[in-house]
């Protein structure tokens, strides 16, 4: 048997360099064994080519597109709504109380000595600042999720000829949400700043009673002193 | 998912011709099909973009069938289906470009060359279908059937001399059987 014959398979598949194709090709010209072998395979390659597939339908049944949920879509309307109105109606409720107890015939001028720190705020404004950058990271891992999406399904495991649909759908969708988290930050910036101002009348009327009560506790004093 | 759905439109044709040639049958081929796609489609945060996304979907089909296979316990069915006469076949696909006797020949060869695949061993088989179908390289069939490059070479090699030995032999048998036809008529 000739030793060529093993490099037979490269070159009657054309897997081979061109120096060795020509290599191979000389080797032909002076070898009968081999050149008679390369036409019997290249023949039944021939032959291998009448195996049909029969024809057939599809087999593929296409999936429907999901719908992308997002966190927030996926709490109720009436969840959101229910938990803004609370947040709104706790701040209106401590202004009317602030209203209820306090008497309005307190002067301004008795503010001056009343400027002591209120003991009995809920929320500082640390703890706002911290709430704060909770949501906003997790806004983010939102946002980095939809990144990545985009990333993997459109461009990494499609062809070049699918990504500009595909590609375009995801990246809009990407913007659309940023939006919505824009505009949720905002709505919780103004619900911060409500508080805020809240917070900080009631700190002012609350140093404006302590002070009244000083004033008040001095004038018993003198009274009783005189007496 | 409608991305998936053009990928699926684009690679069910050659998906298919892989799972039919490599287990013979429609029923059988369309199972693995869908359930390789099906597979490639939970799969895909897995999928590595550096490899080509046909490369993967021919891997999973490819383990589909042999797992087929091996759960089957038999070899690939490759016969024109009984009671089913090639003429009839040839006689519901002709064309204008083909004579029924030429068409009558291919598909006689066709199953002729199912016939002879289907009796080889399953690694031959699998290179010669990666090759010859599915224009695969040596290294990417190598890849696929998880074995050295030089092996794919040799299965190939001995793949097709055993086709060429089963092919001739089945040509030198018709060529008697026309003679002595002839003869008897004559």
């Amino acid at each position: 048997m000739c030793t060529e014959r093993d490099r037979l398979i490269d070159y009657v598949y054309n897997e081979c360099d061109a120096s060795e194709r020509d290599r191979m090709q000389r080797h032909l010209d002076t070898c009968d064994e081999c050149r008679s072998e390369v036409t019997s395979l290249r023949s039944v390659r021939e032959d291998l080519l009448a195996w049909d597939v029969p024809a057939h339908e599809s087999v593929w049944r296409p999936f429907a597109p999901a719908p992308v949920t997002v966190w927030w879509r996926q709490v109720p309307a009436w969840a959101m709504a229910a938990a803004a109105g609370l947040v709104i109606l706790s701040g209106a409720a401590g202004g009317v109380a602030v209203q209820a107890f306090m008497p309005a015939q307190q002067t301004a001028q008795q503010a001056t000595t009343g400027n002591v720190a209120a003991t009995a705020t809920p929320v500082t404004a640390a703890d706002l600042s911290a709430a704060e950058q909770r949501w906003l990271a997790t806004l983010h891992e939102q946002v980095g999720a939809v990144d990545a999406r985009v990333d993997r399904a459109s461009i990494r495991t499609q062809p070049a000829s699918f990504v500009p649909d595909s590609h375009d759908a995801l990246v809009g969708e990407l913007v659309t949400l940023r939006g919505q988290n824009i505009e949720l930050l905002n709505v919780i910036n103004n619900i911060y700043k409500n508080l805020d101002g809240i917070r900080d009348e009631n700190d002012t009327k609350i140093g404006d009673i302590k002070a009244q009560l000083k004033n008040l506790q001095s004038f018993v004093a003198s009274q009783l002193q005189l007496k | 998912m409608d991305c998936f759905n053009q990928l699926v439109a684009r690679w069910e044709r050659p998906i298919y011709a892989l799972a039919y040639r490599t287990l013979g049958r429609e029923e059988d081929a369309r199972d693995v099909v869908q359930e390789a796609f099906l597979r490639a489609f939970r799969g895909l945060r897995g999928f590595r973009g550096d490899a080509k996304f046909s490369s993967w979907l021919y891997r999973i089909t490819l383990n589909l069938c042999r797992d087929w296979i091996r759960r089957e316990r038999r070899a690939p069915i490759a016969q024109m289906p009984e009671g089913v006469d090639p003429i009839d076949v040839a006689d519901e696909h002709v064309s204008p470009a083909e004579s029924v006797e030429d068409l009558v020949a291919r598909q006689e060869m066709s199953s002729a060359v199912s016939r002879a695949m289907a009796e080889l061993p399953e690694e031959q088989r699998m290179a010669i279908l990666l090759k010859e179908y599915h224009g695969l390289t040596f290294q990417e069939i190598a890849d696929q059937l998880n074995c050295p490059l030089s092996t794919v070479k040799t299965r190939l090699y001995q793949g097709l001399s055993v086709l060429r030995r089963r092919l001739e032999r089945r040509q030198a048998e018709e060529a008697s059987l026309r003679r002595a036809t002839w003869e008897s008529s004559s």
